[in-house]
């Protein structure tokens, strides 16, 4: 385990991983669960969707139940509010638990997340007794209405959901993280363990990675180097990051022994 | 209630219009049309009807409804 005597408090819980991780596009359950393992990582993302009838259905659920993680189902495939909503309610009965990543992205091609419908379900959802994680565009305005409503933590993405392009919203994520009093999560866009890392330095409470994992060319050995990423960049912003300067700063003293 | 019982419904499961025997419990349909196991357990799923969400514990006891529209779901991988 990493961290140990630098918990992540979220949801009235302490955690001691900081990497969140998607269970999406693995090529096969074993790899994933193999992942997961190599990630340190304690909670994980899970999807909904209706029951095949052609019996084509995998079984997720149980081996990572088994495995003691503890599960954070989304409502992906949500357009609206009022499909959130439901999705929620699905995904507590389904699932066993109230913890919530809150996106409704109505545009299939960018999956960018509805700022007016995720604020309206964030609002029921948290009155319902959920623990509300919303995706959210790298909004500053948009995160503290969130806040201000209950949830739990904001998601702000860094770039389009799978899109492994980085921390392209950097500029508005370092406002989200001073202004925040929930934790911030980094969520989607993440594709190297240097952009976890950088979200880390920057102060992000953590990130969440999926697609980065899942489909590197081994995603054991990188599930392990997104890891060891987070674990540094944290340590990194713990220790207090050194300022930056245009001009250059001995780190000799210049003494005057070669008789200039 | 035996004619009752011999009555034929319309529910619509999966998107599918059926028409099933009247008196049957959501288990029984669910089971019958293959989307649960016999056993009966039901990790991992969670069943609608009519957009309601009806808890597992109530499968065994709740008949189906004329215009009943049934909509079970499962946890998948996703991120």
């Amino acid at each position: 385990m990493q961290d140990t005597d630098d918990p992540l408090h979220l949801g009235n819980e302490r955690w001691q991983s900081r990497l969140l991780t998607g269970t999406g596009k693995f090529g096969h359950p074993d790899t994933m669960l193999a992942a997961l393992e190599a990630a340190g990582t304690e909670l994980v993302t899970l999807a909904l969707r209706r029951v095949e009838t052609d019996g084509q259905n995998d079984n997720l659920f149980g081996p990572l139940q088994q495995t003691g993680y503890r599960l954070l189902p989304n409502t992906s495939g949500a357009r609206t509010a009022e499909e959130a909503v439901f999705a929620a309610q699905l995904a507590r009965e389904a699932m066993g638990t109230s913890w919530l990543k809150l996106e409704i992205h109505p545009d299939p091609r960018y999956l960018m997340p509805d700022p007016v419908e995720t604020l309206k379900a964030a609002e029921q959802l948290v009155q319902q007794g959920f623990t509300v994680l919303p995706y959210v565009h790298a909004d500053p305005v948009l995160c503290k209405r969130l806040e201000e409503v209950g949830c739990a933590a904001v998601m702000p993405l860094g770039a389009p959901i799978g899109s492994n392009l980085g921390l392209e919203t950097r500029t508005f994520l370092r406002i989200i993280i001073e202004q925040a009093q929930v934790p911030v999560i980094v969520d989607a866009g993440i594709g190297r363990p240097s952009d976890a890392m950088a979200a880390m330095e920057m102060g992000a409470d953590a990130v969440l990675v999926n697609t980065a994992i899942a489909t590197a060319r081994d995603p054991v050995v990188m599930a392990r180097a997104f890891r060891d990423a987070v674990s540094a960049g944290r340590a990194a912003y713990l220790a207090g990051l050194a300022a930056a300067s245009p001009q250059a700063a001995a780190s000799s003293p210049l003494t005057e022994f070669l008789g200039v | 209630m035996k004619t009752e019982q011999q009555t034929t419904i319309t529910v619509t499961v999966q998107g599918k219009v059926r028409y099933l025997a009247a008196g049957q419990s959501l288990s029984e349909v669910l089971t019958a049309l293959g989307l649960i196991s016999p056993d009966g357990k039901a990790t991992g799923l969670a069943l609608a009807v009519n957009q309601e969400v009806v808890p597992a514990s109530d499968w065994p006891l709740r008949s189906i409804s004329d215009g009943d529209y049934i909509q079970l779901f499962q946890a998948i991988a996703g991120g």
